[in-house]
């Protein structure tokens, strides 16, 4: 009976999605001086920004439930995340300057920390 | 303001049923949907608050005056959506949503240290602290966001000024000896554009002997009365820049049909370019750094 559950259990994971990275992109156009890429977001100071993000799978198993995925930030005085309405629709928004982490959790789990800088605007 | 509020689909599905239902109600409940909308209407007389849909396109943000020192606004009520808004000027805005929402969204700032919230009760004012761009964000139970809007400030950088006889881009005002006009402020940004906001203003001239300020105040208008013959100038202070027109008080006798001229367009750089003392310009002794640095100090 062990065996069995043990052998399940092993067969659940292997079959689920294996975490591989963050797909992210800025739904629309973005303001100058703002960049979004898979490793790192970089926004102006008072920019808001949506994007599009949904974790990559190295399995053939894709993430499919979007509750089961979360964007939060380490440091809400520098950066906030709102998750949109729409599924794997974010709102970022930079609310003071410096850098902070950008959690990507998965069941409450953190998979990774993607860069999340605000800087002041140019001139 | 009035505010039509839209129907659930519940609420129409509901009805419909009821018609089909009670035939009898039928008539009086089409008639009363029917005038649901004109008792509503607020009629011909009342303005409407200018809008700005939201970039999420969910609802609209509304402008809304937080005083009377706004160049956007007439008796309180603004005239259209400022596209700039001044640094240091007060203004409110709220959000009305086009989609269904649990609760009325609160407006936020997306950064508290460029654009300042200043709310006081449940009105959401702000001010700009410094020029930058700066996101209104519509939020409900403090972390479920529905819209938000970019915009964005400057400092001011000239005035334009107006009199009560309909003179505009005064350059000199020419008063008599005891004569009382009016003259109105408008802050301009980089552009030549007209910032939005409510700012304090602080009037003088710089010789009382020839024309003073007749009536201390903080507000965009004021009184200027001549009270000898000479040239002084009008000098006003809001946005942290010092801009003037030039006053002329001329003898009695000399009594001219218009006294009040004003042809040139405002615009620092070129008035402080000329050097010239006369006609509305940016104070240059004082912000010189201002004028030429866009606004960064």
């Amino acid at each position: 009976m062990r065996r069995a559950g043990a052998l399940l259990a092993l067969c659940l994971a292997a079959c689920g999605p294996d975490y591989g990275g963050l797909a992210i992109e800025v739904e629309g156009a973005a303001l100058p001086g703002d960049a979004v890429e898979p490793r790192r977001v970089s926004l102006v100071l008072g920019h808001v920004v949506r994007v599009h993000a949904r974790p990559r799978s190295l399995s053939a198993q894709v993430y499919e439930d979007p509750k089961r995925f979360d964007l939060a930030s380490a440091d809400e005085t520098i950066g906030r995340v709102y998750r949109d309405a729409e599924d794997w629709r974010w709102v970022i928004v930079a609310r003071s300057v410096g850098t902070t982490c950008l959690e990507v959790l998965i069941d409450g789990r953190r998979e990774e920390c993607v860069e999340l800088e605000v800087e002041a605007e140019a001139g | 303001m009035t505010r039509v509020r839209k129907r659930t689909i519940a609420e129409i599905h509901e009805s419909e049923a009821m018609v089909d239902t009670h035939p009898r109600m039928a008539g009086r409940l089409r008639l009363a949907l029917l005038l649901a909308p004109l008792a509503c209407d607020p009629g011909p007389a009342a303005q409407s608050v200018p809008t700005m849909s939201g970039e999420l396109q969910r609802g609209e943000f509304e402008y809304r005056c937080a005083g009377s020192n706004d160049a956007f606004c007439q008796d309180f009520v603004a005239q259209r959506f400022p596209q700039r808004f001044a640094v240091g000027g007060f203004f409110e805005v709220a959000f009305n949503p086009s989609v269904d929402v649990v609760a009325v969204p609160a407006v936020e700032s997306s950064a508290p240290s460029l654009l300042e919230p200043t709310s006081s009760g449940g009105v959401s004012e702000f001010r700009f602290i410094r020029p930058g761009t700066a996101g209104l964000i519509a939020v409900i139970n403090g972390d479920e966001i529905v819209d938000y809007l970019h915009i964005t400030a400057e400092r001011v950088l000239s005035y334009d000024f107006s009199d009560d006889r309909g003179g505009t881009a005064l350059t000199e005002v020419v008063i008599e000896p005891g004569e009382l006009r009016t003259i109105t402020v408008e802050p301009r940004g980089e552009q030549g554009q007209i910032l939005a906001g409510t700012l304090e203003y602080a009037w003088s001239t710089d010789e009382a002997e020839v024309a003073r300020v007749a009536s201390q105040t903080t507000a965009r208008s004021v009184q200027v009365q001549g009270v000898a013959p000479g040239t002084t100038r009008l000098l006003v202070e809001g946005g942290e820049v010092i801009g003037s027109v030039q006053v002329t008080v001329t003898q009695l006798d000399a009594t001219t049909s218009s006294s009040t001229t004003g042809v040139e367009s405002t615009g620092a750089s070129s008035d402080a370019s000329t050097g010239g003392d006369s006609g509305t310009d940016t104070d240059t002794d004082t912000d010189t750094d201002t004028d030429t640095d866009g606004g960064a100090r």
